[in-house]
């Protein structure tokens, strides 16, 4: 076999190659910072970081309605794809990236783990998850997925000697390697049923695969259902939201979750679309266990972190209601990408405000310290109210869209038994999230309150943009529409 | 005047006094200067942009609209329903036809007009009041942010409802209106009466949100039943003759009378019809502005506007078994006739004014029961300008009062019981002849005012059809034509009581005129309660008809459905369409005899000898307990009391607290309770015995096993693995055992 130089179009991966290469270049510049401007660079970092974001976004608008791939081999076929669908993940994951950095300034400089490389190591993060969404190869697939995590666990320990950050690290770290091995082994089966790791050949041979690509296809999800944080591979999941910095947790909860979900949308719709009888089933179970078993753990958290990282496991069960539908129902991809859209703004604020209550590291994360928040800051009570209730799906709020895709499409999919599921998962979840209304509200307390400019900023843009998604979700499920509409071409175009 | 930016201006109507709200909650909240400017500024661009709409409108050629009512349409898609294939939206999005464009050019002119009042009413400029939730009298409103943050909502919601071109954007502007009556009814939250029988402001404020909201629901389910029905929320696509006669032939034209009386009952509860209509006298323990715009010019007027959008349907229900018009035309009748003989014996000048509105919306609610939509529209428009400066009028005069009264530092005697006043002609002049002015449209004084031409036109629809032998028609034709005395009659004893005769109380004698901020809208909404009623004129009546425009309002309005009206009569839905009435003396005479004559029997009983201070209601001693029956309010709330309020607390504490929870339920657990507790006592000795060692010695078989693993990491993370490891295993067995066909049986309820 020999090697074959495929046909590179470099500003196809101009976004993921412009975060990835901003990042190595201001890791290359640090180390011609002096010791004595260090102080001065610390301070200008998270800039440096946004206009890398700022860059590959505009790329990445750029490329919408475009359709096409890169990294062509000799015999056609694409490493890398870039058409809507890949290019509305890559929105969801800059946009991630952007409002981490925004709520994280201050907190970082507050609780003493202002460290450069905390921006450089998201930068390669983000790049990692833009290509999860952008591989049509398995191979690509594995190195994204790395790509993405290796900076997570380093992130996770951020707040070393913490022994609870460093613990936090050290399980994500053992249970991220224990997920790789599944994935690499599914490749490995599906490679060996298939001949191809290319995902449409992957999809033209699964049909021949017999037992051994099923059994590399249940691998693979079970890879996935581990990046999702989906129960039962959901257990690593609180202990690590709680222990990492809160920054950290409010990346992973949206990044890295939205990141495992892309490249499982795209290789169960492309790839293994004539598996569809088998593993939606299976994902309709995965998706009812994690929709009870996430929401009925978050009821008795105390500790916010901890209720939202359950919250966040529910949440992956709302999108794999979607997921599980998409071989039946024409709306399903396009409800999990809206969902995930919605989702995005909604965590974040509500982090941003966890984060404005959070004095140092891991102190007054406790729903305790959230009574009187109304007297404290209105602002924030409000916009912490807003975001409970979109997380809860009431509308008008984008979470409500979000859960109303999500349940159409699984009833076209006639996944009746699993929309009842989640409306009523999403009736008990208000328990626990409007429990944190009730005490900002109806309960009083002080403490001190830590809501600089950038970080009021952007809990107001991420009330707003709930509010749109809410309002007028017309527009932007057409949008998300068009994104799910290539990525099923691909399946049609072989 | 480009088509997008007739558009645009439509979809910004509604908007700027909403966004006014958020801006005065959000931003200006402590500042009141900058709130009640704010709030201004909104509805006079949502008046001005009005306007410029219905102005445009109204230039447009009759013929061409009758055939395309929606001239001004603009929507985008909202949620997706149905099939994805065929691309199916639910669609939001706003439309102007005739019908809507009348409203516009008189919603947004008279809200602003009691916005521009409402500084005056609430004493802006004089020192703050220091007690919040109470009327601070001749002090300035320590909470004017937030009256006029949810005045500029209702404004919001209210014109929302205006130009929705569908039934659920009605709908929330319906329920906006609703929540912001709620809260404004409860403005002065923390006041309270001696005596203990008299409702408070927040307990009005709860009757009429409970009220209303019983109705609402079953409107909901009208909304929801029209939807299954037509397969579309859109007026003009579902009433269209083609959608009516779709949807006849699915479900038969009778289905569509009870679809209509479902949504009908949202009327009933807004628009306070009978058996409904107990919360809108208790709704004047509002602020007096808030009474003028929600409880008189438009929330309450809403109702009837949507009966009137929805007429094509009721029209086709009246053709059903049972008719629907006999349902709703005999609600109003008899509402018009029983609010108009309660007014008779109150004595709360807002009080009077309460039950008037009551019965002039009876009046709308018949005309439509009896198909004269032209005339419910007609009415609704004047009337809500002249009730508007009724209550505003009111206002002012209840202002003088509490002037008074703050002069002679007397606050036991109440300033709104018109007994108490008397001669205040000559003290509050502008606002006495802006209110004779009011009362006379409301009377429906011949000729000059709005009143009597829309009354009028109500009469003479219902007269044309009795002489068509109906005899239903017959019967509201009398009844209104008694309940239009009696609305004369009551108007001149206000009128006679309040501002005749000489001052029967020292708050009278120190009553003085009040602001320009009050006074002004006053004398610009008394020109349109008289001006009004040139628009519909009958062309055939003697000289002013042809003179003044040829009856405009009614071929403008009722070009909004005369085509579609005419298409269904064609397809056999109808039996008749719309027509012009011929012109008939009779009921004008009956208009002129009531009117004339209830103004003159008013004179005649009260202004003639005006009251004396101490003297007593001259018509307490003829009626005799007929009278206490009437001020009682027919006892209606007494009824209610008994036969729902009292029995639904009965059952709720007696059957659903004592016996079903604490006696049945409670009983029930404690024996299960009882039951295991003894089975837990048997079960613990054995485990205590049996089990507790044998686990302690695992236990610490266990404990010794571990202890070497422990020195690793916190024990935990190989338990996580391993448990992955096995579910991941179970997973591959399973998907397995999903493909060739294990579970087939299992798994029947996986599609």
């Amino acid at each position: 076999m020999e090697f074959q130089v495929p046909t590179i179009n470099i500003l196809l991966i101009a976004p993921a190659a412009i975060v990835a290469g901003w990042g190595v270049l201001l890791m290359l510049i640090e180390l011609f910072i002096s010791d004595e401007a260090q102080e001065q660079w610390r301070q200008i970092v998270p800039g440096l970081a946004l206009v890398g974001l700022a860059l590959a976004f505009i790329q990445t608008v750029g490329l919408w309605g475009y359709d096409g791939g890169t990294f062509i081999l000799a015999d056609g076929h694409p490493m890398i794809v870039v058409d809507n669908f890949a290019t509305f993940l890559n929105i969801i994951f800059l946009l991630t990236g952007a409002l981490t950095i925004f709520i994280s300034v201050d907190f970082l400089r507050r609780t003493g783990l202002e460290r450069p490389e905390f921006y450089m190591l998201m930068l390669f993060s983000i790049s990692g998850m833009m290509l999860m969404g952008m591989a049509n190869d398995l191979i690509l697939v594995f190195l994204a997925l790395e790509l993405l995590s290796i900076p997570l666990y380093i992130m996770s320990g951020l707040a070393w000697p913490r022994t609870d950050s460093e613990e936090s690290a050290m399980k994500y770290f053992l249970l991220g390697a224990f997920s790789s091995g599944f994935l690499v082994y599914g490749i490995a089966l599906t490679y060996g049923a298939t001949g191809t790791t290319q995902l449409p050949g992957v999809m033209a041979g699964i049909a021949n695969g017999g037992s051994l690509a099923l059994a590399g296809a249940a691998l693979l999800l079970v890879g996935f259902a581990f990046k999702v944080a989906a129960v039962p591979f959901h257990m690593w999941t609180p202990d690590v939201y709680q222990g990492a910095p809160t920054a950290v947790t409010a990346f992973m909860s949206v990044g890295a979750k939205v990141g495992g979900f892309a490249a499982m949308l795209r290789i169960l719709i492309i790839a293994l679309p004539g598996l569809g009888d088998v593993w939606a089933p299976a994902l309709a179970v995965l998706s009812a266990l994690t929709l009870i078993v996430g929401n009925v753990v978050a009821l008795v958290q105390p500790n916010i972190k901890r209720m939202l990282a359950y919250s966040s496991i529910a949440h992956a069960g709302y999108i794999l209601i979607a997921v599980a539908s998409a071989p039946a129902s024409p709306d399903g991809v396009s409800a999990a990408l809206f969902y995930m859209f919605a989702y995005l703004f909604s965590n974040m604020g509500a982090f941003a405000v966890v984060i404005a209550i959070e004095r140092k590291t891991n102190e007054g994360v406790m729903l305790d310290d959230y009574k009187g928040l109304a007297k404290r800051h209105l602002g924030l009570a409000l916009a912490m109210a807003f975001f409970m209730l979109s997380l809860t799906g009431v509308p008008p709020t984008g979470g409500f869209s979000g859960k109303f895709f999500v349940f159409k499409a699984a009833i076209e999919a006639n996944l009746i038994w699993l929309t009842i599921v989640g409306v009523i998962t999403s009736a008990i979840s208000g328990y626990y999230y409007l429990r944190v209304v009730y005490t900002m509200f109806m309960q009083d307390g002080d403490g001190e309150v830590a809501a600089p400019e950038a970080l009021k900023w952007t809990v107001g843009f991420a009330v707003l943009v709930t509010a749109v998604l809410g309002f007028i979700p017309g527009p932007w499920f057409d949008i998300a529409r068009q994104a799910a509409l290539q990525g099923m071409q691909m399946v049609a175009g072989g | 005047m480009t088509e997008q930016t007739l558009q645009l201006l439509t979809w910004l109507i509604p908007a700027m006094p909403l966004l006014s709200f958020f801006l005065i909650m959000l931003f200006t909240k402590h500042n009141k200067t900058l709130s009640w400017l704010l709030a201004w500024a909104a509805i006079i661009a949502s008046w001005v942009m009005g306007w410029i709409v219905a102005f445009d409108m109204f230039g447009r050629d009759v013929d061409h609209l009758a055939e395309h009512p929606t001239a001004i349409h603009s929507a985008v898609d909202w949620l997706p329903f149905g099939d994805y294939a065929k691309g199916l939206w639910l669609q939001m999005g706003v439309a102007v036809d005739p019908l809507t464009a009348v409203m516009l050019f008189a919603i947004p002119f008279i809200i602003a007009m009691i916005m521009i009042y409402s500084v005056g009413y609430h004493n802006y400029g004089q020192p703050e009041g220091q007690v919040r939730g109470v009327p601070n009298h001749g002090q300035e409103e320590p909470l004017l942010s937030r009256f006029f943050a949810f005045m500029s909502l209702f404004a919001g919601g209210m014109l929302t409802l205006v130009v929705a071109d569908n039934l659920l954007l009605l709908f929330v502007g319906w329920e906006i209106m609703g929540f912001c009556s709620y809260a404004l009814i409860g403005f002065w939250y923390a006041r309270n009466y001696d005596d203990p029988k008299k409702i408070t402001p927040r307990k009005a404020g709860i009757k009429a949100f409970i009220t209303t909201r019983i109705a609402d629901v079953v409107m909901l389910l009208g909304i929801v039943y029209f939807y299954s029905v037509f397969g579309t929320l859109n007026f003009s696509e579902a009433l269209s003759a083609h959608g009516l006669e779709a949807a006849a032939t699915a479900v038969g034209p009778a289905m569509l009378g009870v679809m209509a009386l479902l949504l009908f009952t949202g009327t009933v509860g807004k628009s306070a019809q009978f058996p409904l209509h107990v919360w809108l006298p208790d709704a004047m323990e509002g602020p007096t502005p808030v009474s003028a715009v929600i409880h008189a010019a438009a929330m309450v007027s809403a109702g009837v506007y949507m009966i009137v959008r929805i007429f094509p349907l009721i029209a086709v229900g009246m053709e059903g078994n049972p008719n629907v018009g006999l349902i709703i035309g005999g609600i109003g009748a008899f509402t018009a006739f029983m609010a108009a003989t309660i007014a008779v014996a109150q004595n709360d000048v807002k009080g009077v004014l309460a039950y008037s509105t009551i019965s002039q919306l009876g009046y709308m609610v018949a005309a439509i029961g009896i198909g004269a939509y032209v005339a419910a529209a007609f009415h609704l428009i004047t009337h809500a300008f002249f009730k508007a400066l009724l209550f505003l009028g009111s206002g002012s005069i209840i202002h003088g009062m509490e002037h008074g009264a703050g002069h002679v530092h007397d606050h036991h005697t109440d300033p709104q019981d018109m007994r108490n006043m008397g001669g205040l002609a000559k003290k509050m002049p502008k606002t006495f002849w802006t209110f004779v002015i009011g009362g006379f449209a409301l009377s429906g004084f011949p000729i000059l005012t709005a009143g009597f031409w829309s009354k009028d036109e109500i009469l003479a629809d219902a007269f044309f059809q009795s002489s068509h032998g109906d005899a239903f028609a017959g019967v509201v034709f009398w009844t209104l034509a008694i309940a239009a005395l009696l609305t004369a009659f009551y108007t001149m004893r206000q009128i006679s009581l309040t501002f005749l005769g000489e001052p029967r109380t020292p708050l009278a004698e120190h009553a003085h005129e009040s602001n320009n901020y009050m006074t002004i809208p006053l004398i610009l909404l008394s020109i349109f309660a008289v001006a009004a009623g040139w628009a519909g004129i009958p062309e055939e009546f003697p000289i002013l008809g042809p003179m003044v425009n040829n009856n405009f309002f009614h071929h403008y309005v009722g070009a909004t459905i005369e085509h579609s009206l005419s298409e269904l009569e064609h397809a056999g839905l109808l039996a008749h369409g719309l027509e012009t009435l011929p012109f008939n003396w009779f009921p004008l005479a009956t208009s002129l005899v009531v009117a004339l004559g209830g103004l003159f029997l008013g004179w005649w009983v009260y202004g003639r000898k005006p009251l004396k201070s101490g003297e007593r209601d001259p018509l307490i001693a003829p009626l005799g307990p007929l009278h206490q029956f009437l001020q009682n309010k027919w006892y209606w709330d007494e009824l209610y009391q008994a036969v729902f309020i009292n029995p639904t607390i009965y059952f709720s504490e007696v059957i659903v607290y004592e016996i079903m929870d604490k006696g049945l339920i409670d009983g029930t657990l404690h024996l299960i309770a009882r039951t295991f507790y003894t089975i837990g006592g048997y079960v613990k000795t054995f485990e205590q015995r049996v089990i507790s060692d044998g686990v302690d010695w695992l236990k610490d078989q266990f404990l010794a096993m571990t202890k070497e693993f422990r020195q690793l990491q916190t024990g935990r993370i190989q338990e996580y693995t391993l448990v992955s490891m096995l579910i991941a295993v179970a997973l591959a067995v399973v998907v397995l055992a999903i493909n060739y066909g294990w579970f087939n049986q299992l798994f029947t309820i996986i599609p």
